[in-house]
């Protein structure tokens, strides 16, 4: 091989390698002591006189022009070493995602569970009128039994025949629903309600409920068990004992108070029954031909429990250091 | 309501201790507090005035549950005297169903024994004189409120019970004065009220060191008419929170046959008259109902033997007329229906041993409420562009009301605000999104926040509507173009495909779909900047594109030309863009604002750079084919908005 050629060859190869190992390599092939051109070398004794001197000559420039090459790309090899070695312990960059409300995602965590169970999800106004807040659940007026409920009432306009008010639980809506829809039905219906109530850690004038109806032919208390036995302790994974209490509530008959023990704890966390058959009178159901239970329970409460949370104003005061918790 | 453990002992006298009778109760009848000493709490519910908010029918519960022996004779039947040396008219028997009552003479007035007076201490009652502890006695007992009045400061020995007059008012015996109105039933002498009908007696009649003739009522009073009352004098006395529950008709004997005893006993009085409105007309109130007991399995979800059910209803006081056929306990005024009669047998079973059971039903289709799911995709996409979610009061005071602008005509107000600044319902989710940011600039820069809410607007199709609220507060910038950006997206997102900004005046877009306003978008600048948007949340899920079409990926490269130009600041960017949207040429796919500069020496003019995209759809663009398009669209930007290429 011509000494050009042997250059432009090992030119070709430093410019292609990629570390400092192969460039090693390609410096032994070219300049090492049995390399290509000390084979070259060995040609000299063999040459004629005035052929050693241009041999020579040109044997010392592309022995020199290689080494140039291979120190260049020693250099730039080393320079991308340094380039490409980063320092992974740095922090990432800063990306904003928002807040989750505790509330709100306790309310889909709920709604999840029920339909998991073969529940549908309904919603209905927070406006209400006095009949399907009260009188529709057997609660009429002027009875003591309305006590239960501290209630919001909306100043009447001059034309106005219905009294409005807030909803004091999401009770009316298992009128609603019925009213529009045959047995058998499952539901729950998630939303705020509203109680006249002085504001403290355990109060608050809006909170959320979440309720429960199940009605069909052969629906009865010891199914109620199930259902809510499950939903609890899917909501809290964790271990919890149940105590039924009996309770009053106008809209269901027997009447039931649910408490469940945390951490050593009882809580009173729902109230249930048995739908009563003024309730199904009102829907128009027929009372000897269907049965099945309604429940409601606090949510804001099931939160409070679930982390530990000592205030309900909390919740509706938005600050973002307490929201970013969750 | 307080009880006394001595008195519940003296009734049962088996019962071990009070922390026995308090989870007796607890575990199958009432919710029961502990109190100090010899007091425990129960709370009786509105349908069970009648049996329980007496010690005679907490002991015949606490004897049903433990199954200890309970003797007392519900005994109503009161022996008439057909002398009389007083009269009675009752004037409203709709209000007064049953008035009953006994004369006493020679009593002997003086401090109660002390036995008594443990038993009214224990129940939180202040002993008086032994007439009054008597009466207070009684009612503990039976859960029938008493009256006495002094039959000689009775003007013409005269009962009335009527309604009062307008203008009549009567001194209470703790010595205040009550204005009276015809709602109002009271008791009264030939001249004047003597007392407010089942809530208080009057000064001019009562009991004193000097009585000796004595006229004892026990009555019954329509509840509704007692529960108005109290509420519209401010008068919630022992008796009217009693008698504001439908009680027994025959309770008054029952009370009456008690006080007779003791009176006689205690204050070694004479009894001389007896009174009663239903005399000699059988009141029954006990009905008959029928236990079916494979409808009580199939209703509770157990097996019980039909012994031990009868068993418990025994235990309870149910007596068996034939077959399944039982009358229900005297007095038990809540036993109505046969579910009333499952609720008892089932609460002796025990709550607490019935064994849950998976129910045995077809599957549903369910639903999930479109905007319930419309609006976890909503709340998820927002948190992922950084803005937080919160959860405002629904209330709005004056203030707010009158610093927004807003016409008290369109507000809901509330008849019974807990405060000022909680006073009507929120017209828009604006208001306390405000306050919330604010609140939260002390301590970050920037603040993104929303809510999902209803808001409430009067003289509207709606009157209650759902919404969604963004806000974005910030002390260094104005922030209006990110809200809109966040808009842009969030709407690409869920589907909404025809959408406009329109301005509003200076500070206000309107966001408009098909013609119709689906919200607003505005910032305004007080201590810090503040960009807001509000968007009717229902109206927007039905603009929403539920039907979506793939889009075939371009076959031919996309190619893009930066434009840019001097315009006057006279004309609007968004106007600029949408005339060369309107140049309707089918290639532009996208046009892009990428710069904008506003030299500081010349106002009047803007220099803007527009990207505009081109999709060739069917062949690849030569060079000159996008030269041509690009200045058709110059053309067209020079005759409209005078714009001078840069």
């Amino acid at each position: 091989m011509h000494l050009k050629e042997i250059e432009n060859q090992a030119i070709l190869e430093i410019q292609s390698s990629k570390n400092k190992e192969e460039l090693n390599l390609i410096k032994i092939k070219y300049l090492g002591r049995n390399g290509i051109l000390g084979e070259e070398a060995k040609k000299i004794p063999q040459l004629l006189p005035e052929e050693r001197r241009n041999f020579g000559i040109l044997f010392n420039q592309v022995k020199k022009t290689i080494e140039k090459f291979l120190s260049e790309k020693e250099a730039s090899l080393q320079e991308q070493k340094i380039k490409s070695v980063l320092d992974l312990t740095k922090p990432g960059v800063k990306i904003f995602a928002g807040f989750e409300h505790p509330l709100a995602q306790a309310e889909e965590e709920i709604i999840k569970i029920f339909s998991a169970l073969n529940f549908s999800v309904v919603e209905g106004p927070e406006l209400e009128e006095e009949y399907y807040n009260f009188d529709a659940l057997n609660i009429p007026q002027n009875h003591p039994a309305r006590e239960m409920w501290d209630t919001f009432w909306i100043k009447k306009d001059k034309n106005q025949k219905k009294n409005l008010l807030l909803r004091t639980h999401t009770s009316p809506m298992q009128v609603r629903y019925m009213l529009s829809h045959y047995p058998p039905l499952r539901i729950i219906v998630p939303g705020r309600v509203f109680r006249y109530e002085a504001i403290d850690q355990s109060h608050s004038i809006n909170f959320y409920q979440v309720e429960g109806l199940m009605v069909g032919k052969n629906v009865n208390l010891a199914n109620f068990k199930f259902i809510i036995e499950s939903f609890f302790k899917k909501f809290f994974r964790k271990k919890i004992e149940f105590r039924y209490r009996p309770s009053y509530f106008p809209f269901t008959e027997p009447s039931i108070e649910v408490d469940i023990k945390i951490e050593n704890k009882w809580l009173e966390v729902m109230g249930a029954g048995m739908v009563s058959r003024h309730v199904f009178d009102a829907v128009h159901y027929n009372p000897d031909e269907v049965q099945g239970f309604a429940f409601g329970m606090g949510l804001d409460r099931l939160v409070m429990i679930k982390y530990s949370i000592p205030d309900i104003r909390l919740f509706y005061e938005n600050d973002l250091r307490f929201l970013k918790q969750f | 309501m307080k009880f006394s453990y001595t008195l519940i002992q003296k009734l049962i006298p088996e019962i071990k201790s009070k922390k026995q009778v308090i989870n007796a109760l607890n575990d199958y009848a009432y919710e029961v507090e502990d109190l100090k000493g010899n007091s425990f709490d129960v709370k009786i519910p509105a349908n069970r005035f009648s049996d329980s908010a007496s010690h005679l029918g907490i002991a015949r519960e606490i004897s049903a549950i433990l199954n200890l022996p309970f003797k007392y004779e519900f005994n109503f039947n009161v022996k008439g005297e057909k002398e009389n040396d007083f009269l009675v008219n009752i004037k409203d028997k709709n209000l007064c169903p049953r008035y009953t009552a006994l004369r006493f003479d020679n009593v002997l007035i003086e401090d109660s024994p002390s036995w008594l007076q443990k038993i009214l201490t224990e129940c939180g009652l202040r002993p008086i004189n032994n007439i009054v502890d008597i009466l207070n006695y009684v009612m503990l007992l039976t859960g029938e409120p008493m009256h006495a009045f002094d039959f000689d400061k009775l003007a013409g020995h005269k009962i009335i019970v009527r309604r009062a007059k307008q203008g009549e008012s009567i001194l209470t015996l703790d010595g205040e004065e009550v204005k009276l109105n015809e709602n109002i039933l009271v008791i009264a002498d030939s001249q004047k009220p003597v007392a407010i009908a089942g809530i208080k007696g009057g000064a001019a009649t009562g009991i004193d060191k000097t009585t000796k003739r004595i006229l004892v009522e026990a009555a019954n009073f329509e509840p509704s008419n007692i529960y108005k009352t109290y509420k519209a004098i401010g008068l919630p006395t022992d008796a009217a929170l009693r008698f504001s529950h439908e009680l027994s008709l025959n309770l008054p004997l029952l009370a009456l046959k008690a006080a007779e005893k003791l009176i006689l006993e205690i204050a070694k009085g004479k009894k001389c008259g007896f009174y009663d409105s239903l005399l000699n007309k059988k009141v029954n109130e006990q009905k008959v109902i029928k236990f079916d007991i494979e409808k009580f399995n199939h209703f509770i979800g157990i097996n019980l033997e039909k012994s031990k059910a009868e068993l418990f209803l025994k235990r309870l006081g149910f007596k068996k007329v034939k077959g399944d056929l039982w009358q229900t306990p005297p007095l038990r005024l809540d036993i109505l229906e046969h579910e009333d009669v499952f609720e008892e047998v089932a609460r002796l079973y025990g709550y607490n041993f019935i064994l849950p059971q998976m129910p045995e039903v077809s599957l549903l289709e369910t639903q999930l409420n479109d905007e319930i799911s419309f609006k976890e995709k909503i709340r998820k996409i927002l948190i992922g562009f950084g803005v937080s979610e919160t959860f405002n009061y629904s209330f709005v005071s004056q203030k707010d009301l009158e610093n927004n602008k807003i016409n008290f005509k369109d507000v809901f107000e509330l008849l019974n605000p807990i405060s000022e600044e909680f006073k009507y319902l929120r017209p828009n989710l604006s208001i306390n999104l405000t306050k919330a940011a604010f609140q939260n600039l002390k301590f970050f820069e920037t603040v993104k926040l929303f809510e999902l809410g209803n808001v409430f607007l009067k003289n509207q199709k709606e009157q209650e509507i759902k919404k969604l609220g963004i806000v974005i507060a910030s002390k260094k910038e104005n922030k209006f173009f990110e809200l809109k950006g966040i808009l842009d997206e969030l709407f690409e997102k869920i589907g909404l495909e025809d959408f406009n900004f329109v301005e509003d005046g200076l500070n206000q877009l309107k966001i408009v779909s098909e013609n119709n306003i689906l919200g607003e978008i505005s910032h305004l600048e007080k201590e810090f900047y503040l960009a807001l948007a509000e968007i009717n949340f229902s109206k927007l899920l039905t603009f929403v594109q539920t039907k979506f079409e793939f889009q075939p990926l371009p076959k031919f490269p996309l190619v893009w030309r930066d434009i840019s130009f001097f315009v006057s600041r006279n004309f609007k960017i968004g106007d600029i863009i949408q005339a060369i949207y309107n140049t309707k040429l089918r290639f532009i796919e996208n046009v892009e604002l990428i710069d904008e500069y506003l030299n500081e020496h010349n106002n009047e003019n803007q220099s803007l750079t527009l990207r505009i995209v081109l999709n060739p759809q069917d062949h690849t663009f030569t060079k000159e084919e996008v030269d041509q398009i690009i200045n058709k669209i110059i053309t067209i930007l020079q005759t409209n908005f005078k714009i001078k290429i840069r």
